[in-house]
């Protein structure tokens, strides 16, 4: 008797209602999109298992990506070399293999840094208002004028070709987008009771922003971080065929589509860096495909 | 009224961006540790220095930088953009003659890309949910989801090295000349000149990298074209529409697809922009003449003058695209009010 009164006890906080925090919102979402939309799911499912080959891949190689054997240079595919060998006689799968990092990572990378960007300079443009907020979002139309790549290629050409300078480059073109967003949340969420409430009780303009508008603007800002995805691992690629990654040893994707270009005939050089390029992009616009049906409800309601 | 103050603004704004471009080009070039000097004068000159002197107070080069910027601003202005480090020409000379060969190219792949996207997305739209709207859907994703530079190889080796069927690289073949015809457009040219065996070779050199630099524009019409239909289809006119006994063909051509269309336009106008980052590569590949080549050569040489020179160009282009799908948009939907 006595026991079972102490248990009751011990279980009235945890039925209180308790805030999910953004992570585990984020995670039921990404579980219900699972779900209900084949093709996220199948994007999700590829998208999981390139990641686990980032991780692992140092691990999984059957050859040394670097390792070079003028021998067999320009093998075809075999049981030895599943997706054959380039110029210098390096394994393509295992160069495919350990691309995946850099060409991979860099896409994320560069959506993470955006985002970053563009929501604490959105968030100051809109909570800021007046001539700041004009003179901040004529400054980040400037770079949306502009074809992407042109710019990137540009920037990452003035600064010097590096793989970081390459990553700013990106960043450089991305960021508005999401300084857009965040700036017209921001100015929506303001008017919110509960941030006047914030404010009467003596809340700072800082708190007001991070406490209460940017958990709030979240969904948007990672909705526009799926849908670039793709588009920014792409660019990375290109930039990268365009000689303006890492310099040549480091197995990176789109330059070693390019090393297939001098010689081709030999279409395996080219063909399967490339594809992996295609299946990653596919599938982080599977995903974002599917994000974008769901907060469009007028198509949701086909599903 | 309200039209005509939008416009003003509007232009107003053109000029801004472009004066911000320029400025933009224009620190980054002073970012590039190089002597302008060095790479503009030959070996001979830079041993006279009156030349250098007089070269240096064309583009203000001993004055601070913004001076410089200005003096580029005024020569610019004078229809001076400064002589190419790496073709040592007038930039100006470059873009007119590269400029044509983009044009044409894109004008193509645009046309290709709105036909198949607004076809294929109609049909996904009628069959909803079936297998064809499943396979087109896909073909929609793969189309954004291709590396350009890739797909280009891919259907370079395909349809030129393998099968055949299809010239490679290049404007037109090698038994050709260059078409005469004055306006830099070859399948004008030749259309001019009356020439059809040339006008059929130019028109094959085009196929393949218009396909290809069009698959991303065609992926992102044939998506707004279905949802736009099926949000369309769900409305009360056209339940009115079926009710009074029209067929479905006459439902959908007549009554749901003008409507549906009008998110395509802006659509094709980003597609547009998009389409002149992509000549960068498609260029690159196919060794079209064009703008994006030029763009590219001219980075990797660190050519700033002509950087500057297509950036200012290109930058242009993509605004008055905008302003045309923006103004468009207003004609074909009334309610669209300019504020």
């Amino acid at each position: 008797m006595e026991n079972k009164e102490l248990n009751l006890q011990e279980k009235i906080p945890q039925t209180e209602y308790k805030k999910p925090n953004v992570f585990k919102r984020m995670w039921n979402f990404f579980f219900n999109m699972c779900r209900s939309n084949f093709l996220f799911a199948l994007g999700a499912i590829i998208f999981t298992l390139w990641i686990i080959i980032c991780f692992i891949s140092p691990y999984i190689v059957p050859y040394d990506p670097l390792q070079q054997d003028m021998a067999i240079r320009f093998s075809a595919p075999s049981a030895a070399h599943w997706f054959g060998t380039d110029n210098l006689g390096r394994d393509i799968f295992s160069r495919v293999l350990a691309g995946s990092r850099i060409s991979i990572s860099a896409g994320v990378l560069t959506i993470i840094l955006s985002a970053t960007v563009g929501t604490i300079y959105g968030g100051i443009s809109g909570f800021v208002g007046g001539v700041v907020d004009d003179v901040l979002m004529r400054l980040a139309e400037l770079v949306i004028s502009f074809p992407a790549i042109i710019l990137a290629m540009t920037i990452s050409v003035a600064l010097g070709p590096s793989l970081y300078n390459t990553l700013l480059a990106i960043v450089i073109v991305t960021w508005p987008s999401y300084a857009r967003v965040m700036r017209s949340m921001v100015i929506t969420l303001r008017e919110n009771e509960y941030v006047e409430a914030a404010k009467s009780l003596g809340a700072s303009s800082a708190r007001i922003l991070f406490k209460e508008i940017l958990p709030n603007s979240i969904g948007p800002i990672l909705v526009l971080s799926t849908l670039d995805l793709g588009k920014n691992i792409l660019t990375f690629a290109t930039l990268s065929f365009l000689g303006l990654g890492s310099p040549p040893p480091t197995p990176e994707w789109g330059r070693m589509v390019s090393d297939g270009v001098k010689d081709f005939a030999y279409w395996w050089v080219s063909t399967f860096p490339g594809l992996a390029i295609l299946t990653v992009a596919l599938a982080a616009n599977f995903m974002g495909d599917g994000v974008r049906d769901y907060m469009d409800p007028k198509l949701r309601k086909e599903i | 009224m309200g039209l005509t103050r939008y416009l003003i603004r509007r232009l107003v704004f053109l000029v801004f961006t472009l004066i911000g471009v320029s400025l933009m080009v224009f620190i980054l070039s002073h970012m590039v540790p190089a002597d302008p000097v060095a790479a503009n004068l030959s070996q001979a000159n830079l041993n006279n220095p009156e030349l250098i002197a007089a070269f240096k107070a064309k583009w203000g080069l001993d004055q601070p930088l913004y001076v410089q910027y200005f003096t580029y601003i005024k020569n610019f202005l004078h229809g001076d953009m400064g002589t190419s480090i790496r073709t040592k020409r007038d930039v100006l000379v470059d873009l007119k003659q590269y400029f044509p060969a983009t044009i044409e190219l894109s004008i193509f792949s645009i046309i290709i890309a709105v036909v198949l996207g607004i076809l294929f997305g109609i049909v996904s739209a009628i069959k909803r949910n079936s297998f064809i709207d499943q396979i087109l859907r896909a073909v929609s994703v793969l189309g954004v989801s291709l590396p350009q530079f890739w797909f280009g190889l891919a259907m370079l080796y395909v349809f030129y090295y393998k099968l055949g069927w299809l010239p490679g690289p290049g404007r037109i073949g090698a038994g050709f000349a260059t078409p005469t015809g004055g306006t830099g457009f070859f399948l004008i040219d030749a259309m001019k000149m009356k020439d059809w065996a040339l006008f059929k070779d130019v028109l094959r050199h085009l196929l393949l990298p218009a396909i290809v630099l069009g698959a991303f524009t065609m992926g992102l019409i044939t998506r707004t074209t279905r949802a736009g239909l099926l949000e369309v289809m769900s409305m009360d006119y056209i339940r009115t529409a079926r009710a009074k006994g029209l067929k479905e063909k006459a439902v959908i051509m007549k009554h749901a697809l003008g409507n549906a269309l009008i998110p395509v336009i802006t659509v094709i106008g980003l597609g547009f922009g998009n389409l002149l980052g992509g000549t960068v590569v498609i260029e690159t590949i196919f060794g079209w003449p064009g703008v994006g080549q030029y763009a590219y050569k001219s980075a990797t040489f660190l050519d700033f003058p002509a950087i500057i020179g297509v950036s200012l160009l290109i930058a242009a282009i993509y605004i008055v695209i905008n302003l045309i799908t923006d103004l468009l948009y207003g004609i074909l939907d009334p309610r669209v009010r300019y504020e």
